[in-house]
């Protein structure tokens, strides 16, 4: 589903955050990348939305090469791919509702098709009885669960959060793991990158993890090392 | 999924005119400004070239005939004078209708009629008034008629109304005002190119939160980008139509003016303006729309990074 070969980032500036990178995740996989500030994990996520370009290499999503994607076919692979940030917010203007309609609105969605999916990715994260709301008036794992479900509108192959749990306590983190895990589950590839260790040792899942832009370990059922 | 899309287009590029009202409003001003200059320049041109054709159709030479002077070698000259290439028309007033005018100018004097009836026999001449088709013609006609003998000894005398001065005193304000009006209009059209692209920066900044969620789910560049077009197009129909009404309202109120100035004529600006509507509002219309577009362009260059 993801395949990095040998992918080196220079940032201009001579920074390079990531160096010789080879990894191939599967279909259906369940992937958490850990390793300490610094160390390429957000470029790593970048690349694979063709946000930066791979200084050395090659990357390819679901068998497309994106090593010299062009412009205009970027649309194409992001429709593919949901994005969880941490500070990749709600729209505060608009209800939760509207949050999610509006990533499908703006993806091109049918009118009608809108009305069946949103309420539906909202059931998956267990909002569809707050769906008029706004996001001040919901808490903040609420508010990250609404990020989740408006990535799941699109119908992504891929789930890509990066830091999903970065602002949220230890209950609500849980959530929404419990959450990237049930989406898992419907076949959805999950990338998970983490800084939180008690969530990747409670997973048994795959791990990769970067040094200095380096791959040090990748391990099925992997534990966080550092 | 186009008409989706437009739809879609037109749906943010609605909000995004209202989410920045006063901005919004600002922006359309200064539009109307540039192009209500561009109709004030357009104006005073019509009126300018109306007021000098007015002035040249009062041009003429008067030729005066001795009394001796017979039918026939006055209409000799006349169709002389026709077939020269800058003559546009030569009136032949004979000596009744010279003496019939008189009466009729004096009809209020009875002391001149009077005497007009003393002298018994008319005497006045026969008159050509010759019209050319440019102004600077007239000077030629007056040559030929002394250069030829033939001529100089039929004619009495010939006076020339010299209002070439004049006219070439309005051609001369003419051209400055235009040249003052393309001034202006270019000094609007500039400051409306950078208030929208500053308009546009704003939208852009305003929706920040909105281009990043675009961006990420995959919304097409046509899609990201097209609502701020949308937007610029809205303020260059909106600014249009004001202008369209605005200019309607003046003219109608200058009209009166214009009589006064022209005289009776048959030229009112509404009238003009009826007549010309879709080349003033038309090109107006495609100019700034042109413009809005460029800025907007400029704006999403600079300040979107797709
Ligand atoms: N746009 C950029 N230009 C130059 N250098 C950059 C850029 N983005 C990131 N870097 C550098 O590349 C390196 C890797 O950054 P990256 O954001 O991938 O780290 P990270 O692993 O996500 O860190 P964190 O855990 O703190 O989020 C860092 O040294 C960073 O300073
Ligand atoms: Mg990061």
């Amino acid at each position: 589903m993801v395949s990095f070969k040998n992918v080196s980032k220079i940032y201009t500036g001579h920074q390079t955050a990531l160096k010789n990178v080879n990894l191939h995740i599967e279909p259906g996989e369940f992937v958490s990348i850990v390793g300490q500030s610094g160390t390429g994990k957000t470029t790593l996520v970048k690349l694979i939305l063709a946000e930066e370009r791979p200084s050395h290499g090659k990357i390819s999503i679901g068998g497309w090469d994106i090593t010299d994607i062009k412009h205009r076919e970027i649309p194409t692979l992001r429709k593919q791919i949901g994005v969880v940030f941490q500070d990749f917010k709600l729209l505060q203007r608009k209800t939760l509702f509207e949050n999610v309609a509006f990533a499908l609105e703006v993806g091109g969605e049918q009118h009608s098709n809108i009305y069946e999916i949103v309420p539906q990715v909202l059931r998956i994260v267990g909002l569809e009885g707050k769906m008029d709301r706004f996001p001040h008036q919901i808490s903040g794992g609420e508010q990250q669960r609404v990020v989740v479900a408006r990535s799941l509108a699109h119908r992504p192959k891929i789930l890509v959060a990066d830091e999903p749990t970065g602002n949220l306590d230890s209950i609500n983190s849980r959530d929404i793991i419990e959450l990237l895990k049930k989406i898992n589950d419907f076949g959805t590839t999950v990338i998970l990158v983490t800084h939180n260790r008690e969530v990747v040792n409670e997973l048994h899942r795959r791990v990769i993890t970067l040094e200095d832009g380096v791959v040090i370990s990748d391990k099925q059922r992997g534990k966080y090392l550092l | 999924m186009i008409f989706l899309s437009i739809s879609r287009i037109a749906k943010f590029s609605l909000q995004n005119f209202f989410r920045n009202i006063w901005l919004s409003l600002v922006t359309i001003t200064i539009i109307v400004l540039t192009l209500f200059s561009v109709t004030s320049l357009v104006f005073v041109n019509a009126v300018m070239n109306q007021a000098i054709k007015l002035v040249e159709s009062k041009v003429d030479v008067s030729v005066y005939f001795k009394p001796t002077v017979i039918e026939e070698q006055i209409v000799a000259v006349q169709s002389n004078l026709v077939e020269l290439p800058y003559v546009k028309e030569v009136r032949h007033v004979t000596k009744s209708q010279a003496l019939a005018g008189l009466r009729e100018q004096y009809k209020d004097s009875p002391l001149i009629l009077e005497s007009l009836k003393e002298l018994g026999n008319n005497p006045l001449g026969d008159t050509l008034i010759v019209n050319t088709y440019e102004t600077q013609d007239y000077q030629k006609v007056i040559d030929i008629l002394k250069a030829t003998p033939e001529y100089a000894v039929l004619i009495d005398s010939q006076s020339f109304d010299d209002n070439s001065y004049i006219i070439d005193k309005l051609e001369q304000i003419s051209k400055q005002v235009t040249g003052i009006g393309w001034g202006v209009t270019v000094f609007f059209a500039l400051i409306s190119l950078l208030v929208i692209v500053n308009t546009i920066r704003i939208a852009i900044y305003t929706h920040r939160d909105e281009i990043g969620i675009m961006k990420l789910v995959g919304a097409s560049n046509t899609f990201v980008r097209g609502p701020f077009i949308g937007e610029a197009i809205l303020y260059a129909i909106l600014g249009s139509i004001i202008t369209f009404g605005l200019t309607y309202i003046v003219a109608g109120f200058s009209d009166p003016y214009i009589v006064g100035l022209l005289g009776k004529t048959d030229f009112t600006l509404l009238n003009y303006l009826n007549a010309n509507v879709l080349y003033i509002f038309g090109g107006e219309l495609i100019g700034i729309t042109l413009i809005s577009v460029i800025a907007t362009s400029l704006a999403l260059r600079r300040y979107m990074r797709i």
